[in-house]
């Protein structure tokens, strides 16, 4: 028998199909498989049940089976919305969104509508953020539902999105006037103790409605809903809150300041509820950056003084005084704090006070009196100007706190002899050895540092957090299968490091292990971890799949909203940063000095020339090693589920390597950056970067325009900007012409309006990074004046005295390479070495 | 209903292994089970409802419309074929974008790149 269509199907059958499509929405697909094959045999061509099966079995994880029973379908039933919807769906499952698209669309005419087709669609189109698409759709669904609360809220959410509050309060309110709730009574309590009128999903509904008054700048009507349904809110400090920053955003100060006043008095340590509590009462005191003047300095001071007497125990109050206080009234406040703290033996205290010492005047104090604890500590067992015994470990803590400061400011020795100090006295303090692998980290021992490291751990076996930190050490100092070995201390026991904290999104561990692999030379597999990182984000941004219809349901639209903003800009996040540069940094070093046989074979026997075959040597072996190590893996096993274990067929990431499109591929991370890091400069600096190694004048010209409105005096700015300059003028006749119009525009906002050779010359460097990009600059214009500029290079080292291990490094890398000046290389590694003589590079 | 029966043992043989699983993982098995069927909840109509209803329709309609107004002075626009080539060149866009900013910048060049390039 050939049926083709559900329709025309004797009933019992049908609803047979039916029961089919409802086993598989509640994912019971054992059951499904089995009725639609019973279906299947009685007839042979019926292709909806054919393509139900594919779903099936592509929802049970035989992907390319399902395709194929399901594209067999559609031949059979080419008419079928079921067969198109089929292949709709496993095409959004495998993210193929365009396709998936496609599908649903032509489902959709064939049935214009399918409830179930328009769902999906909307869901899709959420996805995709095809905004105007998923208003079209649900107006559609509105129109035929208009009975049930989602249609209505769908509605709205997708008119808030579009960024038309108006409209979508007006959907809100209509559903909200029509609906009818079972009781309006709210002095009748269930056993909970909540009114029974009360009802969550409702209650969720008004804040939104609230949320888009706000957003819309309706704030008096938002105001007025809030009072008007404060019995039917079940989120009551929501209420509160809300209620506070509206009326503050209205100039009502007074009423704002009672409601945070009461806010501040339930959570006297949150520091949301004291920032904007202080500016209902005094918003012009209440300025970022610019220090105070006196009197508005004392009236903050007062403030917090009051509220502090009334709240003893709150620590914000006293910390963010620390932040505006000044001179003496700055020492006495911070001498109180600290040595409240070092009484209580607070580990944190370091990490606490860190940020105020972006001030001079603040680390003099900080070196004043933390000196002065640990001396009269030391010799009498009491703070300075006091007679009070203090017990014996204040002493320890107050080493510890010593140590941590001898280490901002750059003296290793003298924090490590405070730690050293500290372990004699109390060997089992796990933090005295963390600090003192962070003191050996910053000074550039990192062997050493991860020894301290490991000690700690062995304290405490059972600290997950030791555990990480010291496989984070380990791989700082190159020991890249002891970190995986620590790491497996925490996981059982037929689970491997990597693919189990990639499951996990350890991102720390992929981002450092990336660095570990590519200071060691081995770039496939640096590259494999940062795509590792990239996937997680991928990851993290298809998980919102589900709360699109999720949240619609369950009412809780307004951390819904949040989550889409969230995920629209998820890649903007720090980690991601990391990696990425890490990544395109890689790329362009990949590009520069391709690793392959036939640039070896280029090679010549410079010394330059030399390191390079020895890194391809590296290389190749690392490879060898690791083809060796293979066959001692495990034979592709099946794990827990029966799903065949995928077997890692580019351990060492050679594809990455051997890829003929380098600065395509880079894109991967670059665009992202550009589109959610944009407030970074080396988002810019590093895709001009790869833009002057496509050749592309225009991009390059852009990201050196949004860099320059960053930070105009940047060292890496300046060079690239003499680079870009210089290219163009040497390729300029081969351009376009309107592109040179529209360069020959903007390069003299660029120069300063000056000529290459001006504005190298008129730069001010303060850094010595600075200095360095200035000299690599005068080069490029001017090879002859190459001594004069390593000249100012050297000069410019022996002088500085903050320059970090880094920039040394640098430094002497490019006199060494761009210079080709091995002698002032030595010199610079000389000068470092004096300022660093832990640091493992100069040893 | 036995084969119910026998499934919901084959379940269960299944889940035993994984409930020793680390904690970590002690929703996983939960949240797999999430599906997305659900019954919705339905509502009396009104004339209100319907009256709302007329007016968001033809709030829609409005905007298509003005969609398409704008869509269509856009499309009056000439640009050449070469020079949105160029754009997606030079600037790596999408040739959809390329052709939307030339139009907006009435088919000249020279403006679409000074936009794009900033």
């Amino acid at each position: 028998m050939n049926f083709t269509k559900t329709e025309s199907l004797p009933a019992a059958d049908q609803k047979r199909f039916n029961m089919i499509v409802n086993a598989y929405e509640r994912k019971l697909y054992k059951k499904g498989l089995k009725w639609v094959d019973q279906l299947i045999k009685k007839y042979h061509d019926y292709a909806d049940a054919i393509s139900m099966r594919g779903l099936i079995i592509h929802c049970m994880g035989k992907k390319e089976e399902g395709y194929t029973a399901a594209k067999g379908a559609l031949k059979i039933g080419l008419s079928s919305h079921i067969c198109w919807h089929v292949l709709g769906l496993m095409h959004r499952s495998d993210k193929n969104y365009v396709e998936a698209m496609k599908c649903y669309k032509m489902a959709l005419r064939l049935s214009p509508e399918n409830q179930q087709i328009l769902r999906d669609l909307c869901l899709l189109q959420t996805h995709i953020r095809d905004l105007d698409g998923l208003k079209a759709t649900r107006h559609i669904i509105l129109a035929s539902k208009p009975s049930q609360r989602v249609s209505w809220v769908g509605l709205a959410i997708a008119y808030h999105l579009l960024g038309k509050h108006d409209v979508a309060v007006q959907t809100l309110q209509a559903y909200e006037d029509n609906d009818k709730p079972a009781s309006t009574d709210v002095t009748t309590y269930d056993r909970d103790g909540w009114p029974k009128a009360l009802d969550f999903e409702k209650s969720e509904m008004l804040m939104y409605k609230v949320q888009l008054l706000e957003e819309g700048g309706r704030i008096p009507e938002a105001i007025a809903c809030l009072d008007k349904n404060k019995a039917l809110i079940s989120d009551l400090r929501a209420w509160k809150e809300q209620r506070g920053a509206l009326l503050l955003k209205q100039g009502n100060r007074a009423e704002a300041e009672d409601i945070f006043r009461g806010l501040f008095d339930e959570n006297p340590n949150n520091r949301n509820y004291l920032t904007t509590l202080e500016s209902c009462v005094d918003p012009a005191g209440v300025q970022t950056g610019a220090p105070l003047d006196e009197s508005t300095e004392l009236r903050r001071l007062a403030f917090y003084d009051e509220l502090a007497a009334k709240y003893p125990r709150s620590n914000i109050l006293q910390r963010l005084q620390l932040n505006f206080a000044t001179g003496d009234r700055f020492q006495s406040r911070v001498d109180a704090y600290l040595q409240r703290r070092i009484r209580k033996g607070v580990p944190t205290l370091f990490t606490d006070i860190r940020s105020l010492y972006a001030d001079p005047a603040k680390v003099a104090v900080f070196d004043k009196l933390i000196p002065a604890y640990v001396a009269s500590l030391t010799a009498s067992q009491t703070f300075p100007g006091s007679s009070a015994k203090e017990t014996s470990d204040v002493v320890l803590w107050a080493k510890f706190l010593a140590a941590m400061h001898d280490d901002k400011l750059g003296r290793t020795e003298s924090a490590l002899k405070h730690l050293e100090d500290g372990i004699a006295h109390t060997p089992t303090l796990i933090e005295l050895y963390t600090a003192k692998g962070r003191v050996l980290k910053h000074a550039g021992d990192y062997p050493a540092a991860a020894l301290a490291l490991e000690t700690a751990r062995d304290l405490d076996t059972a600290d997950r957090y030791l555990n990480g930190k010291c496989a984070k050490y380990q791989l700082r100092a190159g020991r890249i299968t002891d970190a995986s070995a620590t790491v497996k201390f925490f996981l059982k026991e037929n689970e491997e490091p990597v693919e189990k904290l990639a499951e996990m999104q350890c991102m720390w561990f992929e981002t450092e292990r990336g660095k570990a692999f590519a200071q060691q030379g081995d770039i496939g597999r640096a590259l494999k971890q940062f795509y590792l990182v990239d996937k997680q984000y991928n990851d993290i941004h298809e998980d919102q799949f589900d709360f699109h219809s999720y949240c619609l349901r369950k009412m809780t639209l307004r951390s819904y909203i949040k989550l889409i903003r969230y995920e629209d800009t998820v890649r903007g996040h720090k980690f991601f940063f990391r990696a990425a540069t890490e990544a395109i940094r890689l790329y362009l070093a990949l590009h520069d000095k391709p690793l392959n046989a036939a640039a070896e074979a280029v090679l010549g026997d410079s010394a330059e020339d030399k390191e390079r075959k020895k890194a391809l040597s590296k290389q190749r072996r690392a490879q060898q090693k690791a083809q060796a190590a293979a066959p001692t893996e495990k034979p592709a096993s099946k794990d827990a589920s029966g799903k065949d274990k995928k077997e890692d067929k580019d351990a060492d990431g050679a594809s990455y390597l051997q890829s003929t499109t380098l600065l395509e591929d880079v894109m991967t991370f670059v665009r992202p950056l550009q589109q959610h890091a944009t407030q970074h400069i080396e988002t810019h600096l590093l895709a001009f970067e790869v833009y002057f190694r496509k050749n592309k004048p225009l991009l390059m010209l852009q990201s050196l325009k949004r860099a320059q409105r960053i930070d105009a005096n940047n060292a890496d700015l300046h060079k690239a900007i003499v680079q870009f300059a210089l290219r163009v003028a040497a390729n300029g006749a081969t351009y376009q012409p309107t592109v040179s119009t529209v360069i020959n525009q903007a390069l003299p906002e660029l120069l300063n309006k000056q000529t290459p050779k001006q504005f190298v010359e008129a730069y001010k460097p303060a850094t010595l990074l600075q200095v360095l990009r200035n000299a690599e600059a005068r080069l490029l214009v001017d090879p002859a004046s190459k001594s004069q500029a390593i000249k100012l290079v050297v000069d410019a080292a022996s002088k500085a005295s903050d320059a970090t291990i880094e920039t040394f490094s640098t430094v002497q890398n490019a006199l060494a390479t761009t210079f080709g000046d091995k002698a002032s290389a030595t010199v610079v590694a000389d000068l470092a070495r004096k300022q660093y003589p832990r640091a493992t590079l100069w040893k | 209903m036995a084969d119910e029966h026998d499934e919901n043992e084959a379940g269960a043989a299944e889940n035993a292994q994984p409930a020793q699983a680390a904690h970590h993982d002690a929703g996983k098995a939960d949240m797999d089970k999430v599906t997305d069927f659900a019954e919705e909840k339905e509502m009396a109509q009104s004339t209100d409802l319907n009256q709302t209803m007329k007016l968001l329709t033809e709030q829609h309609k409005r905007d298509v419309e003005e969609r398409a107004v704008r869509d269509r002075a856009l499309a009056a626009v000439s640009v050449k074929a070469e020079d949105v080539q160029l754009i997606v060149t030079e600037l790596e866009v999408s040739t959809q974008k390329a052709e939307q900013t030339l139009r907006e910048q009435n088919g000249d060049l020279a403006a679409a790149l000074a936009v794009l390039a900033n």
